[in-house]
């Protein structure tokens, strides 16, 4: 049997590797069969196919072939790269291999080129169209046009930075600026549309870990926020409020038995329909606070809150906790925990909630067979549950920023090893919408429709677990890990290891829109020891129990110590809003 | 602001001699479910205005009350009638009073009695009491179980 060689050639670099210089033939060899193929098999004016032959033969045979095209276009003679030009109307050209050793064999295929079609018009749109420095806004273009034309633009912008192919713009600096968006195919034709970049209104303030006005608060996160009755200047700015990102609304301590600084008096009652007062019982994980739900306009750094989204008036409703202008605590609020409506029981003039939620109850509260104990109508000196619309609830403020409206970042430095006096650090406003907020290289956690995600402790997982600043410690079941007991006789609330653990967690997204996971090193030390300095109120080695493992709802509840030292800082995205400019749409945590 | 517990709370035996005063003082249980009688399920779920279904297993009877608000409760009675545990899940805080009984007082004074100040998840356990509260805003969820009294050959895991 005689020796039968098939060699493909794909241009002339294979070529040459495939037999060595692809030349020496002998006189022996002869050229049996040349067959051609072009890939793709249709294209269009402008566009270019690569053509490979296949050679067989016997003996020492050249593969090197010889291309040529009948016509629509032009072909590399070594390389067979077929490129078209202009056809008048859709055209069949034929391509050839010929041989070289042997000019008689050769091989053929039909490639189809179509007529270009004509670009008419580009027309470019940007989402949104007025931005903050900093702030991305997304640009997209839709091409017009008859027959194959190509859909395809570039972009350029008057100014700033924009990706000529995503069309994704931002600039540092305030102005009008043109996006443009030009056709590939014919660049005379463009679209363009104007994008106004304003400058951020200041979205960062100063936050502080101390130890509180009752001198004794232990990881506790303060904010000032100033309250000002809605369409006035009379303001007032009360310090010390706990920002917490576990739950939602401005709460706020009255003067008097409250124990707090705020004179509730200029700041109108929020009235159900018949006039009449809402009070509210706001229920957190360890206890209430019981109150008015009155009307403020909420001023942090730069930013004001606007009108809340299906109100009609102006302000944000919040809780004043203590307000004597609503009847006392009904039995129905008061059965539910222990009453923390006072600075001695709070250990802050008031609480900053701003986690993932938009109102601090939402649907639960607007309608159902009954009322549940959180709002409260009240009259004749007596309260009883009612239901309250989604505009009248107790709202996240950051929610009702006419900009920096999708969340928060906080930023918080290491604390040493053993605790330290105070910390310092930024509650900034917005996500992606500035140039100090962006998610940058921070890993986006989901949650589930409860915000929750996974964190999994010990092999065992917690389906209940979240990020929450208003927690003074790592909270989480022991999972039987050696040493983590909780301290006896006092300081019941945490653990009390004998020596300090260096432990890990893993965090896993709720959701599987990016199914993100994440390992968190962290420590725990002896409660009692790291308090025996009473004058350290931050401390990042700080654990604590929390509930059953085998739960269905384990809970791993990352409180203040994961904030520190976090390189990214921590995100808290709210629910629907969307970071511009990613995929990324709140509810979620980043990190 | 230190703050000493007036009971010696959480020290179990000091909680285990208080109790049967509470209970002598509350000569109308009018709410009492952990550590009383099944007749007691009734009444919170008259006073919860909640649906009852209720599941035997070997060693106990786990009622399950859903409260028209959206919680879940669970109450977890023994062979001789006691109820050793409650359950809740849900969006709002249940009747908490109602489901304590007699240990909702003293709950509350040991989450409050704290040397330093500070929020979050509540974790008690004492010999007599175990008490355990977990969730954050719009999601609460916990149990609390009289060790005493679970039944043998009952893992507290199944408390739930």
């Amino acid at each position: 049997m005689r020796f039968l060689g098939t060699v493909v050639a794909v241009g002339c670099l294979l070529l040459s590797v495939a037999c060595g210089g692809g030349s020496s033939s002998t006189a022996t060899s002869t050229i049996t069969v040349v067959g051609a193929s072009c890939s793709p098999s249709a294209i269009t004016s402008g566009q270019t196919s690569n053509c490979t032959a296949s050679v067989q033969g016997t003996g020492s045979f050249s593969s090197t072939v010889t291309w040529t095209a009948s016509s629509g276009g032009t072909i590399n003679p070594t390389s067979g790269l077929f490129t078209a030009g202009t056809v008048p109307f859709t055209t069949q050209v034929t391509i050839t291999a010929t041989s070289t050793q042997d000019t008689s064999k050769n091989g053929s295929t039909t490639l189809t080129v179509a007529a270009a079609g004509t670009v008419t018009g580009v027309t470019a749109s940007c989402s949104p169209t007025s931005i903050q420095t900093g702030q991305l806004t997304t640009c997209t273009a839709t091409v017009q046009g008859t027959g194959n034309f190509s859909p395809n633009v570039d972009w350029s912008a008057s100014g700033g930075t924009i990706s000529p192919i995503t069309g994704l713009f931002s600039s540092p600096y305030p102005g009008n600026y043109t996006i443009t968006a030009t056709s590939q195919q014919n660049p005379k034709v463009t679209g363009t549309v104007p994008v106004t970049v304003a400058t951020g209104v200041n979205n960062k303030m100063s936050i502080v870990v101390d130890l509180g006005p009752t001198g004794n608060y232990v990881n506790g996160l303060f904010a000032s926020v100033t309250v000002c009755t809605p369409n006035t200047t009379t303001c007032q700015t009360i310090d010390h409020v706990l920002v917490d990102t576990g739950s939602i609304g401005l709460r706020l301590l009255a003067q008097g038995t409250a124990g707090g600084k705020l004179d509730p008096t200029t700041f109108p009652l929020q009235v159900d329909a018949s006039s009449n007062p809402i009070g509210q019982c706001n229920q957190f994980v360890d206890g209430f606070t019981w109150g008015s739900v009155a009307l403020a306009t909420i001023q942090m750094a730069g930013e004001v809150t606007g009108t809340v989204p299906g109100s009609t008036g102006a302000g944000v409703p919040i809780q004043i906790v203590g307000d004597p202008r609503v009847p006392s605590v009904p039995p129905s609020c008061t059965s539910t925990a222990g009453d923390e409506s006072t600075l001695a029981t709070l250990g802050a003039y008031g609480v900053l909630g701003i986690g993932t939620y938009q109102q601090d109850c939402g649907a639960g509260c607007v309608s159902g067979t009954a009322a549940p104990n959180v709002y409260y109508s009240c009259s004749g000196g007596t309260c009883t549950p009612t239901f309250l619309g989604l505009a009248q609830q107790v709202t996240n403020p950051v929610w009702v920023f006419p900009n920096d409206n999708n969340g928060v970042l906080i930023q918080l430095p290491t604390v040493p090893s053993g605790g330290t006096t105070t910390v310092s650090g930024s509650l900034i406003f917005g996500i992606g919408t500035q140039s100090n907020n962006g998610l940058g290289s921070a890993t986006v956690f989901d949650t589930d429709s409860n915000a929750y995600f996974t964190t999994t402790f010990n092999g065992l997982p917690n389906k209940c677990s979240y990020i929450d600043s208003g927690s003074n410690a790592y909270f989480f079941p022991s999972s039987n890990y050696p040493q983590l007991n909780p301290c006896q006789t006092t300081n019941t609330r945490f653990y009390c290891p004998a020596t300090l653990l260096s432990l890990t967690a893993s965090n896993q997204s709720a959701a599987n829109t990016n199914g993100a996971t994440g390992t968190v090193p962290f420590n725990v030390g002896n409660a009692n020891t790291l308090f025996s300095n009473a004058q350290y109120s931050a401390f990042s080695e700080l654990g604590g129990p929390n509930g059953p493992v085998g739960n269905n709802c384990g809970s791993f509840a990352w409180g203040l110590p994961f904030f520190y030292g976090k390189a990214n800082g921590v995100f808290t995205a709210i629910e629907q809003q969307p970071v511009t400019g990613t995929v990324y749409v709140g509810p979620f945590w980043a990190y | 602001m230190n703050r000493t517990t007036p009971f010696g709370f959480p020290n179990g035996r000091a909680l285990c001699m208080l109790l049967p005063g509470v209970l002598l003082a509350l000569a109308f249980p009018a709410w009492a479910s952990l550590g009383d009688n099944v007749t007691t399920v009734q009444a919170d779920t008259a006073h919860m205005k909640g649906s009852l279904r209720s599941v035997a297993t070997q060693n106990y009877v786990k009622h399950e009350i859903q409260v028209p608000t959206g919680q879940t409760v669970r109450e977890f009675v023994s062979a001789d009638g006691t109820v050793f545990a409650v359950a809740w899940e849900g969006p709002f805080q249940p009747d908490m009073q109602q489901l304590l009984g007699s240990y909702f007082e003293p709950m509350k004074q040991a989450v409050s009695f704290q040397q330093r100040h500070g929020h979050g998840p509540v974790s008690i356990e004492t010999s007599g009491f175990v008490f355990q509260s977990g969730g954050h805003a719009r999601n609460f969820h916990g149990r609390a179980y009289l060790p005493a009294m679970v039944p043998q050959g009952v893992d507290v895991s199944e408390i739930q």
